[in-house]
């Protein structure tokens, strides 16, 4: 305890007004991302029930909610049985375009106006390097050892027991993680936001547009990844506001590091904003570094290119105690 | 966790005599699957694990045995629903698809199918 304050009043008494920002531009490459439902975004709206369905008749039902208002999201490749697509096809696939299109839509209405949002993402290209595919399949090998049925003296089927239960989706788990190394990924999304003047969704018109590219590439031999991201967002038929009703093109590289007790993350950031007729870049990094269970070592250090700032307001270095690991 | 275990009724299959049956089994919808295969109230199991060609024998000395084939899937990404099929060569009908859906992300399904071999 006594070490912890120490340590807390040393990082106040040293610590540097950091890394200031231009309040216009405060896009981290999270922001960047791809979002899960691209369909929700534009219109700012975070429905709080969204309909998943699960095989045609209820998707052609969730299709007929919308029109009360309402929010769905469906991927039409899970919409019907697939018999020979099996776990080996599902790795193999370099271009799973149709496995992961996925279309989302809301509709609300206001007192003036009803508005229909409408969005899709797939992956372009999902490739995993080989030692990946192989770790993967040497796990699926285990996990199919592990349910091998088994058969009693009366020729009875033994249950599958608790042990072998619980190991086979530890190893479905380590699939998961491997999943998300040694690979290279190049998924895109659109979306598009509709609004009519009227109660009625007959005389809709276009207002404001989106385009999201991904590229990410994770190395199996090293723990760094890299990501790529590219955004485009414009207004239409309304007189856009700088900030989020703007049109802008956003585009940013990110590499980020990580071992047990250690991670790096740096990035950079560059957005052109149409309507304010300026550019911004921005480039952050922050490293964290686990001293105990409960206290982590922070750094950060950021730079904004602006003209507003000059290099010494904008540069800083932070020290922190935290409970938990900080991350962009 | 919870195993949810599904068992078929026995069906006939047609062989002809002289020719050579061997079964496969493919679990679809991206899911992994194990299976084992077996003559009933024999204790002796045919084939284990992934089902591919496997040998079950010739027409004439498999005829009125009974082919116990049982399988489980676990789901392995977000599609609840289970296709898995049992597939013969030289039987008639030769091709057998079951499915289901899983109420959990953690359930284990099992299927159950009986096959009686006449000429």
């Amino acid at each position: 305890m006594k070490k912890n304050t120490l340590l807390l009043l040393f990082c106040c008494i040293v610590s540097i007004k950091v890394l200031s920002q231009n309040s216009e531009f405060k896009a981290s490459i999270a922001d960047l991302y791809i979002p899960d439902v691209p369909g929700f975004i534009l219109s700012d709206k975070a429905p709080t029930a969204v309909d998943r369905p699960s095989n045609p008749r209820a998707f052609g039902v969730s299709l007929l909610n919308l029109r009360d208002g309402g929010a769905m999201e469906v991927t039409p490749f899970l919409l019907t049985n697939k018999p020979t697509y099996t776990f080996e096809k599902w790795l193999k696939n370099k271009a799973p375009v149709l496995e992961t299109f996925n279309i989302s839509a809301a509709t609300f209405k206001t007192d003036s106006s009803s508005n229909l949002s409408v969005g899709f993402k797939t992956q372009l290209l999902r490739i995993f390097s080989k030692t990946t595919q192989d770790d993967i399949l040497a796990r699926k090998k285990e996990i199919v050892q592990l349910l091998i049925p088994k058969f009693g003296p009366d020729d009875e089927i033994l249950p599958l027991t608790k042990e072998d239960s619980i190991e086979a989706f530890e190893k479905l788990a380590d699939i998961e993680k491997l999943k998300k190394t040694g690979y290279f990924s190049l998924e895109i999304a659109g979306a598009i936001l509709g609004e009519s003047d009227n109660n009625s969704f007959k005389n809709l018109s276009s207002s404001k547009s989106g385009v999201w590219v991904n590229l990410r590439w994770a190395p199996s031999m090293i723990k760094l990844n890299f990501t790529a991201v590219a955004r485009y967002s414009w207004a239409n038929n309304i007189t856009p506001k700088i900030g989020k009703d703007s049109g802008f093109f956003d585009a940013g590289l990110s590499l980020n590091y990580e071992r047990d007790k250690f991670n790096f993350s740096a990035e950079y950031i560059s957005r052109k904003d149409f309507s304010a007729k300026k550019n911004y870049d921005r480039f952050t990094f922050v490293s964290n570094y686990v001293l105990t269970e409960n206290i982590v070592l922070v750094a950060s250090l950021g730079k904004n290119f602006t003209k507003v700032n000059n290099i010494i307001t904008a540069f800083g270095i932070k020290l922190a105690v935290a409970r938990s690991k900080l991350s962009l | 966790m919870s195993v949810n275990k599904k068992t078929a009724d026995v069906v006939s299959v047609k062989v002809k005599k002289g020719e050579i049956v061997s079964l496969s089994v493919i679990i679809g919808n991206g899911h992994i699957g194990s299976s084992s295969v077996k003559f009933r109230f024999v204790s002796d199991v045919l084939g284990q694990g992934e089902i591919d060609n496997l040998l079950i024998g010739k027409a004439e000395d498999i005829e009125g045995k009974t082919l116990r084939v049982v399988t489980r899937v676990l789901q392995a990404n977000t599609n609840k629903k289970i296709i898995l099929t049992h597939q013969f060569k030289n039987a008639v009908p030769a091709k057998f698809p079951y499915n289901d859906e899983m109420a959990d992300s953690h359930d284990v399904f099992t299927q159950v199918a009986d096959y009686k071999f006449q000429l």
